[in-house]
């Protein structure tokens, strides 16, 4: 018996009757040619379409691109949803294939006008990256106009940097000067880095004279950081004028975090801050100095609420039993592998040996960036790599000028926040890492990734929802709604890092559970405060140990906690399999 | 052996047509290096052209140093070596530098030159190239003359010795010899292969009368000699010669070099005298090759190590320790020289070794609690009380060093078709230190008795070096020996080997760590191992151009048809694990991070230099580093069991853990279920886990309470070399399971086996037939396949066990493969299509029958499809590109995306290649 799909005979022929490629005949054949007859056929199920058009934005030569240009432009060319994804593939393909449509693009001015946010945002993104000239009126109307959201403002700065010219570059250099806010100021002021670096440490050093430590310097510091000496330029700038110190010292914890830790810029907000500047690494005997102290005066417990402390943005980089940051190691063993030194020097001193997953590239882009990561895979035409925020960069192989082994991307400032006691706490911690004992390697899986809901709605907080609440306002959330949290070593959440000083003080959490085999499993529920469970739209209230079927896929575990005034309170959620289950689970980590 | 003396009279016939000596003038106190291939790293094991020329010259005192590596090209870009390693111009002029002098510790003492001792300083070159470049056919020939060209220009120019340039001699490539295997290139593709090497012999003759250099043509005689087709056999595949191969092809460089012998000594002198000039060239190997380079002289060699308690610090660095070593090992091999000077003149010399430079002390950087650093350790029985094991499961101890003190540091463990647990025991770990036994070994353990406890140890090999994997095949066992690998047979039911084989050469081991390990056959009865970053392998086969790769890889390798290729091409940090399920789908492991692949997302082909892009994984780990993998497939566990993978982990978590594995589309999925052991014993680290004949889980303790490379000096002294443990853990509910009678047994009863749910007890058959004559074993296969019940359950697994067993035997069966690509179950059909890729050369009209894969209702089948179109070249790339995009026809996850990406990539490749010529 043959169990073949009864239609792959005709989809044969269909393909052996197509079109003959588009494209001169003198070039060379694309390499998405055979894709090129498959979507051309006409024939390809609406469904299968998407798959097909982002490999050949992949892989297409500029005559292969224009063939999807026109159709994005075109009224009927292509279902909504694919359009919009369409203009991403292509947004891409310019940017690390370094390959367009060919012919001319002014017919993308129409979708920039569009009403529509999503499509308006991406024929932008694409408009700029195509340095389509014709949009640039769009673009500066849009950059200068403070009712268009922060995304598509950010898109239209963009783009004008891209497509350059004078008028574009002064509508730029005005709105870094003149924005209507340190946000958008910091924007303008990223991307005037682009083409006049002092014109930009100057309008950088004004803006963080105003701003105040709620605005984020990410962007605008990154733009710096990223480019050749920027860091030095923006240094000698901020000497200029007076910052405040939150401003300055928030300006120094991001830098640091990201593995960055230059030392004219460090040492300017140093000065400014408030703070010592950085000292050498230590030497061997203050290394094994500083091993006795651990070992005499390091309380472990202290340690690890240092290392949760946000401002070390130690989880930022690393998780612990499997919750917390992708970007360094995994530390649930670290302690009992490594002795108490090489934790010391992995703090101190990191660029001392690096194992061979976290060895970095630098990469020098002909534009003048210097971009810094671990690389992921590369080819011919692209490198991965993953950057110090945990994102994943792709970088067109004929935009790196110069690449050369980075130093550990591991921050070597941050202790500088610390007290020598909270020093040894926070290495006493990491030390017992996996050793027998309290901070042992968990063997009953407990809920350590949560998210918690930023700003929830009344309805969950002045009751117990109902169930159509739930489903509402949680389960049907956007994931942007939610920030993270994260359980300590043995799986307890501390639930006074959650409290905001509300009253009645309810916070939603929401952990994760993939099923691979339905079955039974059994919940615990450890909280010192009134709490309620669901799981998905099951309401199990304020039971605190009952079992549960579970179908495979991925399930929300939904808590609602008030949390009291006492002074540790806290939430543990185990899970684990009832004997005779045949459920195959496994609690979801990550950051 | 009369084969000698014809051969002598077949030389002297062969060379009297350039009878007169080709004019090398040899001094006394000459230095003679080779270099080159394969060809000529392989002479130093066998020994005739040294001992022929020691012989000719007894009073010159000749020193001969083989600097011979596996697939080296006359093109240094193809002369691939891990880092710092030395250049071709270092070698030979014996002199490098410190390579990164500024992270020495104060407390380093190191020569200005590494290579001070090496004795190189060429006055006289013997170059053997030609052999991989002539591969490149009538096409790579221009780019080989001026690659020549540029060579000796070079080489005459440089003053290796110091004083005068080299006398440099080209030595062409030996003919392909066509053997009468059918596993092994036929008589028209060695025919082929001989017109290509005729024309790279012609090319490297003018070149040499250009120059006015010493050409020596060994096409012409070796081909002269296959012709008349009466000779022994001189190749182990058509291009690496075995003992009498070396002596034929000595014997003709002797002739053509010196004229025709006058004083040809007898025989039993001469095979004094190659003893002790393999005696020399055994300590002048492992000091040219030596293992851990990366950590001998590349980046980790100036990692720094604090003395006493502490982690790095300012003591020794691994350079300073490590280096001296290397100097030990000159002076070894220079005292042999004086030895080889006095056999060749008729006298003994007793060496005496007193000259050494000391060994540098190393300071432990974690020393134990108990009394001058040493480390606690459990008692075998005793450390079982710290592990926790799975409900319903017991732990029992079946070997620990205790009762056999040679079973230390157990890396890789597996069980014979006798049932007999054999083992490889790491003696030398992290690598040998002359002056000290080469004891590594394979250990065979016997339960005589069967109260569970092994109560016989015996030593298979007593002599190995870094056996980080083996396996057994036709009827003995492939065993690493990096940067070798061998075949130890024991011919005379001894249970030692009496049979050396070296089948490859040229895996790199920079970091033994990452060397050649996880020995795995597929179904189809290929062979895999893996190695690490840092590494830099070059390996020669009979199949055409020598297979390269750099920073991590799996590597395949059919021991019947001699084909060796990297399988998978990936930047791994350092895979440790390989496992095949029942229905041949297999999962990889990049150990250090413990990230679980399915192969089939990144084995497709590519082309070096090129890599794989990073798939998708199979779960996400919660815990590294993996030491290696099993598929549980045993009957005495409940079904809940079946299929689970089994994952060691050695470091936080110690002990094995448990997924259970899931289709997920076209590929799979699992997640962790409860561990089937784990200990809080600190040395506690598990290194090998395989289903034992019983059923039961077996795995081995390293026992160690360091295990890092990099975190300790590579000679700290707290590295255990005592310890070693083999475990095994049953269901305490059930019934071990009764091994089945495999070794010895008639073939059909074998055949039998193939029906075992057991994927060991099948493995195991397969490797008994792999000892048995293949008319026989595929006659049987046949009569068996037509006997089987078509419709009982299982009969689409026995028909696929039926064609893998052709594949085992290297038959190809055309019909019998195109009913399985259409067998009912999809299992099958993607299995067979695996083998399409395998078979593509031999069958009709593979890309039609991968178009009906990729056009398959089920995605794991389409998968495959995408896979195996990835190895198509030439004209048929482009065919494939257009049939791989059908997939796209058919709903997509993330995995066929993936793959067609990766697919699509190399093809790509391929076309625009050929477009570009």
């Amino acid at each position: 018996m043959l169990i073949c799909s009864r239609n792959w005979f005709a989809t044969l022929v269909v393909i052996t009757f197509v079109t003959a490629p588009v494209g001169a005949a003198d070039e060379p054949a694309s390499t998405a040619a055979p894709l090129m007859k498959l979507y051309q056929s006409g024939r390809l199920p609406a469904e299968r379409q998407p798959a097909v058009v982002e490999l050949i934005c992949n892989r297409g030569n500029d005559h292969d691109l224009r063939v999807v240009f026109d159709k994005i432009v075109a009224a009927d060319g292509m279902p909504e949803p694919l359009r919009l994804k369409a203009m991403g593939w292509l947004t891409e393909a310019a940017r690390t294939r370094k390959v367009k449509p060919s012919g001319d693009l002014a017919g993308l001015a129409q979708l920039v006008k569009s009403k529509d946010a999503a499509l308006q945002l991406a024929a932008v993104r694409l408009a700029s990256t195509l340095s389509v000239a014709g949009v640039s009126p769009d673009l500066q109307k849009i950059a200068t106009d403070p009712g268009v959201p922060a995304n598509l403002q950010q898109a239209a700065i963009a783009g004008l940097v891209a497509i350059g010219g004078d008028q574009n570059r002064a509508t730029l250099l005005h709105l870094a000067s003149k924005g209507s806010g340190p946000g958008v100021r910091m924007q303008a002021v990223a991307a005037v880095v682009g083409f006049d670096v002092p014109a930009a440490a100057r309008e950088a050093a004004a803006v963080l004279a105003v701003a105040s430590a709620d605005d984020d310097p990410a962007v605008m510091l990154n733009a710096f950081l990223d480019r050749k000496e920027g860091s030095a330029v923006l240094a000698r700038a901020l000497q200029q004028v007076k910052l405040p110190v939150d401003v300055a010292k928030r300006s120094l914890r991001y830098m640091y975090s990201i593995g960055r830790n230059d030392a004219e810029l460090s040492a300017a907000l140093s000065a400014a801050a408030g703070v010592v500047a950085d000292p050498p690494p230590p030497t061997q005997d203050e290394v094994a100095a500083l091993v006795r102290e651990v070992q005499q005066q390091g309380d472990a417990a202290r340690g690890e609420k240092i290392f949760r402390r946000s401002d070390l943005s130690c989880m930022r980089c690393h998780s612990v039993s499997r919750a917390g940051g992708q970007v360094g190691p995994e530390l649930s063993a670290v302690g009992g592998s490594s002795p108490v030194d090489y934790v010391v020097n992995s703090i101190l001193n990191p660029n001392l040996a690096v194992k061979e997953q976290f060895v970095t590239r630098i990469f020098e882009t002909v534009d003048g960036k210097v971009l810094t990561g671990i690389v992921i895979d590369r080819d011919e035409s692209r490198v991965r790599f993953r950057d110090a925020q945990g994102k994943t960069i792709t970088l067109a192989t004929s935009d790196i000028d110069a690449e050369a082994e980075g130093k550990s991307m591991m921050p070597t400032g941050l202790t500088k926040f610390l007290t020598k006691g909270e020093l040894f706490d926070l290495i006493r911690f990491i030390s017992e890492l996996g050793k027998p004992g309290p901070y042992a390697v968990q063997t009953v899986p407990a809920i350590q990734r949560w998210r918690v809901l930023i700003n929830p709605p009344h309805e969950l907080t002045d009751a117990v929802p109902h169930l159509e609440h739930i489903r509402q306002l949680i389960l049907d959330s956007s994931p942007e709604a939610w920030g993270a949290a994260y359980g300590q070593v043995a799986g307890v959440l501390p639930l006074d890092e959650l409290r905001k000083g509300n009253r009645p003080n309810v916070v939603i959490l929401r952990g994760e559970v993939q099923v691979n085999e339905a079955g039974k499993v059994a919940v615990k529920v450890y909280c010192t405060e009134p709490a309620q469970v669901w799981i998905d739209a099951e309401a199990f209230e304020s039971q605190r140990e009952f079992e549960v079927a579970l179908e495979p896929g991925r399930h929300q575990v939904i808590v609602r906690v008030e949390i009291s005034d006492r002074p540790a309170p806290q939430l543990k959620i185990e899970l684990t399999r009832p004997s005779g289950s045949s459920a195959q689970f496994e609690v979801v980590g990550g950051s | 052996m009369k084969w000698t003396t014809a051969l002598c009279l077949l030389v002297l016939a062969l060379t009297t047509s350039v009878a007169q000596a080709a004019g090398l003038e040899i001094k006394k106190g000459d230095h003679i290096c080779i270099i080159g291939n394969t060809l000529a790293e392989r002479m130093q094991h066998v020994g005739w052209l040294e001992t022929l020329i020691y012989a000719r010259f007894p009073q010159r005192e000749l020193v001969f140093r083989n600097l011979g590596y596996s697939g080296d090209e006359i093109d240094l870009n193809k002369r691939l070596r891990s880092m710092d390693f030395g250049t071709p111009d270092q070698w030979l002029a014996g002199n490098a530098p410190v390579p990164q002098p500024k992270k020495l510790s104060p407390k380093d003492e190191v020569p200005a030159n590494r290579f001070e001792r090496t004795n190189t300083k060429a006055d006289v070159i013997f170059a053997f190239f030609g052999y991989n470049e002539s591969a490149a056919g009538e096409a790579g020939l221009p780019k080989f003359e001026r690659d020549l060209e540029a060579f000796v220009k070079h080489t005459l120019e440089q003053k290796y010795n110091g004083t005068s340039a080299p006398r440099l001699v080209l030595f062409s490539p030996v003919a392909q010899e066509p053997l009468d295997d059918p596993n092994l290139p036929g008589k028209e593709a060695v025919a082929a292969a001989n017109a290509q090497i005729a024309m790279y012999t012609a090319a490297m003759k003018e070149a040499a009368a250009a120059h006015g250099v010493v050409f020596v043509d060994l096409f012409g005689p070796t081909s002269a000699l296959y012709q008349k087709g009466a000779g022994p056999r001189l190749t182990i595949n058509g291009i690496h010669l075995n003992a009498a191969g070396d002596r034929f092809v000595a014997q003709v460089i002797d002739g053509a070099l010196f004229g025709p012998r006058s004083n040809s000594g007898p025989a039993a002198d001469l095979e004094r005298l190659r003893q002790a000039v393999n005696d020399k060239n055994f300590y002048w190997y492992n000091r040219y090759r030596t293992t851990d380079g990366y950590s001998t002289y590349g980046d980790r060699a100036f990692l720094k190590f604090s003395e006493g308690p502490g982690g790095y610090g300012e003591g020794r660095s691994n350079y300073g320790t490590v280096q001296r070593e290397l100097e030990v090992l000159d002076v070894l091999t220079a005292n042999r020289d004086q030895r080889v000077w006095a056999v060749a003149q008729g006298k003994e010399l007793k060496v005496e070794d007193n000259n050494l430079p000391p060994f540098f002390p190393v300071i432990t950087n974690k020393p134990g609690p108990l009394e001058g650093g040493k480390h606690i350790y459990l008692d075998a029985d005793e450390a079982i009380g710290k592990m926790t094991v799975h409900r319903g499961m017991q732990v029992t101890l079946f070997a620990s060093e205790k009762q056999f003190p040679e079973l230390v540091n157990p890396v890789q463990m597996a069980f014979d078709t006798k049932g007999r647990l054999w083992v490889a025991a790491w003696h030398t770990y992290p690598h040998w230190k002359p002056t000290e036994a080469m004891d590594d070994k394979l250990l065979i353990l016997e339960d005589t008795n069967g109260d569970g406890k092994a109560d016989v140890c015996k030593t298979f090999a007593a002599d190995l070096s870094n056996p980080t994997g083996f396996e057994f095949w036709n009827g003995g066992v492939i065993v690493a020996r990096g940067p070798d690998i061998l075949f130890l047979k024991d011919t005379d039911g001894d249970d030692k080997y009496d049979v050396k084989e070296h089948l490859l050469h040229g895996l790199d081991t920079a970091d033994t760590h990452h060397t050649s390990n996880s020995f795995v056959l597929d179904p189809g009865g290929a062979l895999y191992f893996q190695e690490g970053t840092f590494h830099h392998t070059q390996v020669e086969s009979p199949w055409g151009q020598p297979r390269r790769v750099a920073n991590g890889a799996v590597f395949r390798y059919e021991p019947r048809a001699q084909k060796f290729d990297v399988y998978v091409s990936f930047g791994f940090a350092n895979p440790h694990g390989h496992a095949f399920d029942k229905w041949g789908q297999d999962f990889v492991y990049d150990g250090t991070g413990a990230q679980p692949y399915h192969a089939v997302l990144f084995s497709g082909s590519v082309d070096f230099p090129h890599k794989h892009a990073h798939p998708p994984q199979v779960y996400k780990q919660r815990t590294r580093p993996c030491s290696g993998v099993e598929v549980l497939n045993s009957r005495h566990f409940p079904d809940e069991f079946q299929g689970n993978l089994l994952v060691n982990n050695v470091i936080g978590f110690q002990g094995i853990l448990q997924y259970k594995v899931q289709d997920q589309t076209s590929s799979f999925s699992a997640v962790e279920t409860e561990p089937i052991v784990s200990s809080t014993d600190p040395n506690f680290r598990p290194a090998d886990v395989e289903i034992g004949p019983d059923g039961a889980i077996w795995f081995t303790d390293w026992n160690n309470p360091i295990i890092g490379h990099m975190q300790h000096n590579l000679r700290d002294p707290s590295r255990g070399r005592d310890h070693g443990r083999v475990y095994r853990v049953h269901h305490t509910g059930r019934d071990l399971l009764k091994p089945p009678a495999i070794a010895g047994e008639p073939v059909d009863k074998v055949l039998e086996l193939l029906k075992s749910p057991e994927d060991r007890v099948r493995s195991r058959a397969r490797i008994e037939l792999s000892g048995r004559r293949t008319s026989e074993v595929i006659a049987a296969a046949e009569k068996w396949l037509a006997g089987l019940d078509v419709g009982a359950p299982g009969y689409e697994h026995h028909r696929l066990e039926a064609l893998w067993l052709h594949q085992n035997h290297n038959v190809v069966n055309e019909s019998l493969l195109k009913q399985v690509l259409r067998s009912p179950d999809f299992h099958a059909r993607a299995a067979a299509t695996r083998i399409v890729a395998n078979w593509r050369d031999r069958i009709g009209s593979p890309l039609e029958l991968l178009q009906a894969q990729v056009n398959d209702e089920h995605p794991r089948v389409r998968l495959q499809a995408v896979w195996a179109l990835s190895f198509f070249t030439g004209p048929e790339a482009a065919k494939a590109g257009e049939i791989v995009v059908e997939s796209l026809v058919h709903p997509q996850d993330e995995y066929l995306k993936f793959a067609l990406d990766e697919t699509m990539k190399t093809l790509d490749r391929r076309t625009k290649a050929a477009g570009g010529k």
